[in-house]
């Protein structure tokens, strides 16, 4: 069959893709080895941008196309930096980056914990690193208590919006003084007797 | 016609006191004695009554875990029946006022209806709130510490209010005829002599008194208009003012007023029809009253309809999240059957044929107000149960009797006897009092009592 090729380059062409095909096949089947990833939470402040930056490394190389996703430490469960629970991938260099926003409160002292989160990676599994920094907004008892303490539709009893208060006022006072003239006409009736 | 710019001769007055004689005797004989019937009906009332009294204290002593109350439908039959109740005293306001002010006559011998109707029915919307609290005494507390930004405050303060005008507004107009029980009923039993004697007021039929007693209704009649428009309003907010599907609603409040007003002239209409029938008062009230509120009624359920195409069909075209569940579940899944029931029977139907003239007579009115009564009720239900069970975040992990609400014995029980309790007041009035007004009545046949008082007087 060989010697339907006359081209003498042809020949040779061909004979090198019969062999190469089965041991690029088998060197194919052959299955890599990825050990385990090593994942960096960094939380940096770059260009007055708070930013949550992940390094992933799979033996000191870093791993492109990784699925990460950021959270922060609420009271009862974990709040999605990315909205809707997005993920984020990692680059070429190994990172994937999410900024923080301003207004997150935090504890009292205002540290945010926050957690990058890698979930059922196809080879790395699950893994996550957490960090925390003081990058939450200052929730100040006193502003708030000033901010309670204002007269509004949410307030407490005593903290009453004044119109409210005065239209309410001028209506009760309307119809519970005509009502008031109305009984009173009733001793009018019976004096009248 | 007002006999103002009448000449009264002689022959006039004979035959104006003949009239009026004549209408005392047929007003009055009802008040003679009670028939067995009328007492096995009172009889009937009570034991309603006491078997819901025994509910109420198992519920007083057990706790609200004898209801089928729970965490998501903590509202249940009880704020049904509220609404219900608040709804049927708005006809109070209606008839009596709101078609005072228009030249329209005809209403009069059915004022005394509608009042009683408003009365008893505010009377017990108070009591039944009441009743869905677990802990009655923490009542004191919207008192003690009053928050005026709650709608619940403003449901308390309008209530109490729109209870005071409407007793007000039934006690004013009946000043004359509690007079004339009181010169007439002399063999009545003591206590009852003396109620009427303490009633009535001295009333002598004085040109003051008459003046006194005209100014104050109109008074009453004016501020009881808006009243009755915010009660019902202020009963919708309760819900409109929460974050809900179903509730979350600028279309509440006139909706509210709207199926109040349907709900309260029913109730007239089958309140004209057991009066007439068993007090024998053909005469005074006809079947031109029955023809009148028959377009009432059409009228009624017309605009209510508009008002439930507002309500159903805006969030049906959007079909969205939370919304879309609860108006399945109307429209084609668990509360189908009440849902559509509630349109067609106490709604439609009733607009469909009693447009045709024919079809008013007493009757076929009464025939079917009483589907639109019974349906205003489960449409109450239906505004306040499905809701609850279908909230913006879903119910999960909760036992599986809080995912369902369907009433236990003592919620019926109860909700039962409130309802014997309101037909119980009207009863009990009728039994006491003239159910129609005899001096109004006069006046719509052109005989001013007042007049007759005064010439009574001069002769004297």
């Amino acid at each position: 069959m060989i010697d339907i090729f006359q081209n003498n380059w042809l020949k040779k062409l061909f004979i090198a893709i019969i062999v190469s095909v089965p041991l690029g096949l088998i060197a194919q089947e052959e299955e890599i080895e990825y050990g385990p990833a090593s994942m960096k939470l960094t939380l940096v402040v770059e260009d007055s941008i708070k930013t949550c930056k992940v390094l992933i490394t799979d033996a000191d190389k870093p791993v492109e196309g990784v699925q990460v996703r950021f959270f922060v430490k609420r009271f009862f469960s974990k709040l999605p930096l990315i909205a809707n629970g997005k993920s984020v991938s990692t680059n070429e260099t190994g990172v994937a980056s999410v900024e923080f926003p301003d207004n997150l409160p935090g504890d009292e002292n205002g540290i945010v914990v926050v957690t990058a989160a890698v979930e059922d990676d196809d080879n790395y599994g699950s893994f996550e690193a957490t960090d925390s920094t003081k990058w939450g907004a200052m929730v100040s008892y006193e502003s708030q208590e000033e901010e309670w303490g204002e007269r509004s539709l949410s307030g407490t009893g005593d903290k009453v919006p004044l119109y409210l208060v005065m239209i309410a006022g001028v209506i009760i006072i309307i119809v519970w003084g005509t009502l008031f003239y109305v009984i009173y006409s009733l001793v009018k009736i019976k004096k009248a007797g | 016609m007002s006999m103002e710019h009448q000449i009264l001769t002689p022959e006039i007055i004979e035959k104006q006191t003949k009239r009026r004689e004549e209408m005392r005797e047929d007003i009055l004989r009802p008040l003679d004695k009670t028939s067995l019937a009328g007492k096995l009906w009172i009889a009937f009332l009570v034991v309603i009554m006491l078997i819901g009294g025994y509910a109420y204290y198992q519920q007083l002593k057990y706790g609200l875990i004898v209801t089928g109350l729970r965490d998501y439908a903590s509202w249940g039959i009880y704020i049904s029946n509220f609404v219900f109740f608040v709804a049927i005293s708005l006809v109070g306001a209606l008839i009596s006022s709101v078609l005072r002010f228009t030249n329209f006559t005809w209403y009069r011998p059915i004022t005394r209806i509608a009042e009683i109707i408003a009365v008893a029915g505010v009377i017990w919307a108070g009591l039944i709130i009441i009743i869905d609290m677990g802990r009655p005494e923490r009542l004191l507390n919207v008192f003690l510490h009053p928050r005026l930004q709650s709608p619940i405050l403003w449901d308390i303060v309008v209530i109490t209010t729109y209870l005071t005008t409407s007793v007000l507004l039934l006690y004013l107009p009946l000043l004359p005829g509690i007079a004339i029980c009181r010169n007439r009923l002399t063999d009545k039993p003591k206590w009852q002599r003396w109620m009427y004697k303490f009633f009535a007021l001295g009333w002598n039929g004085t040109e003051l008194q008459w003046k006194i007693m005209k100014r104050s209704i109109k008074m009453l009649c004016i501020i009881i208009i808006p009243l009755a428009i915010s009660i019902h309003t202020v009963t919708s907010w309760l819900f409109a003012m929460t974050l809900r599907p179903g509730w979350d609603s600028t279309n509440f409040g006139p909706y509210f007023v709207a199926g109040a007003f349907l709900a309260g002239t029913a109730c007239v209409i089958i309140g004209m029809y057991v009066f007439r029938k068993f007090y024998h008062l053909e005469k005074y009230i006809t079947e031109v009253h029955f023809d009148h509120m028959g377009k009432l009624l059409v009228f009624l359920c017309l605009v209510y309809a508009y008002f439930n195409l507002n309500e159903y069909f805006v969030p049906y075209y959007k079909m969205k999240g939370a919304e879309a569940k609860l108006l399945t579940s109307l429209f084609s899944g668990q509360f189908a059957g009440l849902y559509w029931s509630a349109q067609i029977l106490g709604m439609l139907l009733p607009a469909c044929l009693l447009i045709f003239r024919k079809m008013r007579t007493p009757g076929i009115v009464t025939f079917f107000a009483v589907p639109v009564v019974v349906f205003a009720w489960v449409k109450r239900y239906l505004i306040v149960t499905p809701i609850l069970l279908n909230p913006y975040l879903p119910i999960q992990n909760v036992p599986e009797s809080w995912k369902n609400y369907f009433p236990t014995w003592q919620e019926m029980a109860i909700v039962s006897a409130s309802l014997a309790g309101v037909l119980l007041i009207i009863t009990i009035f009728a039994r006491l009092f003239p159910i129609i007004s005899i001096w109004e009545t006069l006046e719509n046949e052109g005989i001013e009592l007042e007049d007759l008082d005064k010439l009574k007087k001069e002769k004297v």
